[in-house]
């Protein structure tokens, strides 16, 4: 994960592209839209200071005490 | 993609510092992922002539040489094969230090002096060939430091090309954007001058059979080379971008797919039997040998360039080994060719062959940039090892590509933006990345996007352009406004935080496992085949074999969580799971889902303290959670009933659970078999329950009755009956028969043994007996209690002990 720039990536987003619209039936002359998506476990790991994803599937109870 | 800085600097003037260009390069949509310096490892090493040469008096393979640096003369003893006089050269004086770690110092060779040493482009680090000396341009400056005459410092900057921009696979591309970005102008190569020898078009031909897999080819011909090493600057250049360097020739057309982005091949034109290219699909079964020497069966479809009797190549992927250039080559065949992106992916795919070129084909070049590579690329073929250029080159384009028009407005623009960017600033952003731009009457443009721009099709396409170029971060910050609808949450929902909380407070923990599980988990839960959870949803395409069904059970996940956890010493544990479980529908694609919780607890009640006893948890302790936790969620007429018949619980140790007359679900001890699969001691209790259907059940209105006022009599009943006879069974019957006197009912004994007989239980029962408007009479309660016990006996045969 760490590219060692001093930079993470935590959330991408942007206008929702026209095709997707008509592809469900809106028309995008109409309307236009914008969507964004993060990681809530990675948020969480920046917050908190996790340092490996896989914990929080482990369900190790030494990890859900902690919180 | 990596790209050189000083490489760079030739297409487009850059007064940023590396680090500066970096930033204006991932801003506009160009990620730098990594920049490095690139530093010569040697100091102190300068560019000298090469007067004259002798022999060494006392050896046969070393020289005296005098060489100058322009102030003075030097007496240099060296052994190199390849010295000429004339020659500039990398002259090391004393105190120059080499990647080696070697420091200068003058020494004596057989006798004679030698004050510094002359060096070979292996010794200075600069490459692998350690034949000769290093010979040098002949326009280096005398005396001047050797890493600023080359020039060596260099910066590379590592792009992560997305890959809709297939036009900066290349500098020239990278170069227009930087171009675009910092206001400067692109320096394009310079074209060849034409030399009117001969004419390519009477010596060679191209015949394309199947103009769909590649709507052009371009041949160029080049003359009476002479194969050898590329120049310095050129090999260097190569190996800063990762490209091997193999001969001038090769080289040139390595070269120029990194300058252009056109990927070309050189074929020995002597041995393409008759002397001219055929494009057409393999035939059935055909065996290819490609120039890495691995002979490849050829799939259906894959393209194939041949001379008039056989293949030569493996169009856009790799050549043939039986037409490379050799370093007896004289004469070259170029090609310079537009694939279809599609056709060279699938052959790719097909055989698990991925190449540089390849790659750029499949993204997509510009079928109008063929003609102009191979002008580029013949030109310093030409450069690099002498020859001579008929004049051509042949260009067969049977499918042209027509330009692409699109309509842009620039109310649109804006809106979609956010901004209020001008007309001309817009019409002037596009120019910038060679995008015509031609006016319409009302708001806005028809923009032709130039054809090495696979990326623009749309409006929307050219407006990411414009916020592109325009630069993110000048977007004006905004917030949207309007109303929010504000819902509440459903019954489901609310009952699943209510019930959460109360499972937290009695000292449960939440776990979250995949949707996805392995079959081996279902197989250890022994289900037979007719059961519907053993006929799991399969997934198409699952990342590996552990997550490619979808779980019909919790059950798994919580074993597991068990099992790592007792791995990891934590042996007492109480969690739980609320989750969704999948069932396949007949005929439909998506499955049934079935919103579930279930719980396990392992190990001890409670951690161990001085002040309460150590205690194992057991079946009722389950019971005990579901019955509380039933009462918090407003589950009235909960009921237990024996025998689950789960095939992964104790045949005796479990029951099903119902409320308001539905099966909920069950829950019991674990089998011990399964215990053992999960490598878990049987103390491990399990509950699965439905959760929609708890939701169903549960009130979240409470009424209030009213309080007894009249004093209670308390009578207890032990009563014996046969084993099988449920505890549950015999409290309903109690119930029934209280008619409206009886206030509570507590079973607070079981017991089996001496002088119980055989077969046999003891269960006590307290009841309280009261009554609403007045006070019970010892008559009433005795009378009510005997007819209890009659009804016990007849329904259950129950004796008074």
């Amino acid at each position: 994960m760490c590219k060692k720039s001093g930079w993470l990536e935590i959330l991408g987003s942007g206008m929702i592209d026209p095709e997707v619209f008509r592809f469900v039936g809106y028309d995008p002359e109409t309307y236009t839209g914008f969507a964004f998506g993060l990681g809530v476990e990675r948020i969480a790991m920046l917050r908190v200071g996790i340092s490996d994803i896989r914990i929080f599937f482990e369900n190790n109870l030494q990890f859900l005490s902690q919180f | 993609m990596k790209i050189s800085f000083q490489w760079l600097k030739e297409y487009v003037d850059v007064h940023l510092t590396p680090k500066e260009l970096a930033e204006v390069l991932t801003h506009s949509g160009l990620e730098v992922e990594n920049l490095s310096e690139a530093n010569p490892s040697f100091q102190g090493v300068i560019v000298a002539g090469l007067r004259s040469f002798r022999s060494h008096p006392q050896s046969d393979h070393l020289f005296l040489c005098t060489v100058h640096d322009g102030r003075k003369d030097y007496s240099i003893v060296c052994g190199a094969p390849n010295l000429k006089a004339g020659e500039k050269v990398a002259l090391a004086l004393e105190g120059a230090t080499l990647p080696s770690g070697i420091k200068i110092e003058k020494s004596y060779f057989q006798g004679v002096l030698s004050e510094g040493m002359l060096c070979s482009e292996k010794e200075l680090g600069l490459s692998d060939d350690a034949v000769g000396i290093m010979l040098l341009d002949p326009t280096l400056p005398l005396g001047s430091s050797l890493d600023t005459a080359l020039p060596l410092k260099d910066w590379i900057l590592e792009i992560n090309v997305t890959p809709n921009r297939s036009d900066c696979l290349c500098l020239l591309g990278i170069a227009r954007e930087v171009a675009a970005l910092t206001g400067q102008s692109l320096r394009y190569p310079p074209e060849r001058v034409e030399e009117k020898t001969s004419v390519t078009e009477s010596q060679t031909s191209v015949k394309i059979e199947r103009a769909d897999l590649c709507p052009r080819y371009v041949a160029q011909l080049i003359l009476g080379v002479h194969i050898a090493s590329s120049p310095f600057g050129v090999r260097r250049r190569l190996a800063a971008l990762g490209i091997r360097s193999i001969n001038n020739v090769v080289d040139a057309t390595n070269y120029v797919m990194l300058e252009m982005g056109q990927p070309l091949h050189a074929f020995d034109f002597d041995r393409l039997e008759e002397k001219r290219i055929v494009v057409r699909t393999a035939g059935p079964r055909e065996i290819f040998t490609t120039l890495d020497g691995v002979a490849r069966p050829m799939p259906e479809e894959a393209l194939m360039i041949c001379d008039g009797k056989r293949p030569v190549a493996l169009a856009g992927i790799m050549g043939g080994l039986n037409s490379e250039v050799s370093p007896e080559t004289k004469n070259i065949l170029l090609e310079s060719a537009y694939f279809d992106p599609m056709g060279i992916r699938r052959t790719s795919k097909r055989i698990g062959l991925s190449t540089e070129a390849s790659l750029r084909f499949e993204r997509g070049i510009d079928p109008n940039g063929c003609v102009r590579a191979a002008d580029r690329a013949a030109s310093l073929m030409v450069e690099f090892g002498g020859g001579s250029l008929p004049h051509g080159p042949v260009d067969n384009y049977p499918r042209p590509i027509p330009p692409c028009k699109i309509r842009l407005r620039v109310s649109r623009v804006n809106q979609i933006l956010g901004t209020a960017i001008l007309d001309q600033e817009i019409r002037r952003t596009l120019e910038k990345l060679e995008l015509g731009t031609e006016l319409k009457e009302e708001d806005g443009f028809q923009v032709t996007p130039p054809t090495f721009r696979v990326d623009l099709r749309r409006e929307i396409d050219l407006i990411e352009e414009v916020a592109r170029l325009h630069g993110f971060h000048r977007i004006p910050v905004t917030l949207p406004s309007g109303t929010l609808s504000g819902e509440k949450k459903t019954k489901i929902q609310r009952v699943a935080q209510q019930a959460k909380r109360l499972l937290n407070s009695f000292g449960f923990w939440e776990v979250i496992n995949y949707s996805f599980i392995s079959p081996k988990m279902l197989q250890n839960l022994k289900l037979p085949m007719p059961d519907p959870r053993a006929r799991a949803l399969r997934i198409h395409n699952p990342l590996n074999e552990d997550q490619s069904i979808m779980r019909p059970t919790l059950i798994p996940g919580l074993l597991q969580v068990a099992c790592t956890n007792a791995h990891r010493q934590n042996f007492n544990l109480k969690i739980f799971e609320m989750g969704k479980v999948f069932f396949p529908r007949e005929g439909q694609e998506l499955p049934e889902e079935i919103a579930i919780l279930s719980g396990l607890i392992m190990g001890l009640r409670r951690e161990e303290s001085w002040s309460t006893p150590k205690e194992e948890s057991d079946f009722f302790d389950l019971k005990g959670f579901w019955e509380v936790l039933g009462e918090g969620l407003g589950i009235e007429n909960c009921r237990f009933l024996p025998a689950a018949e789960e095939p992964f619980l104790h045949p005796g140790k479990s029951c099903r659970v119902e409320a308001g007359g539905k099966i909920l679900g069950i829950m019991g001890e674990i089998h011990p078999e399964v215990a053992e699969s999960y490598e878990l001691k049987p103390n491990v209790f399990l509950f699965e329950l439905d959760f929609q259907k708890i939701a169903e059940e549960a009130s979240e209105h409470r009424t209030f009755r009213p309080l007894a006022r009249y004093p209670a009599v308390t009578r207890d009943l032990s009563l014996i009956v046969e084993d099988r006879i449920a505890a549950g069974d015999l409290l309903q019957t109690l119930w029934d028969a209280n008619k409206g006197l009886i206030n509570e009912i507590n079973l607070f004994d079981l017991y089996r043994g001496t002088p119980i007989p055989q077969g046999k239980k003891s269960l006590a029962f307290r009841l309280k007996y009261q009554g609403e408007d007045r006070t019970l009479t010892d008559q009433e309660v005795n009378e009510l209690h005997q007819g209890i016990i009659n009804l016990v006996r007849e329904r259950h045969g129950a004796t008074l002990r």
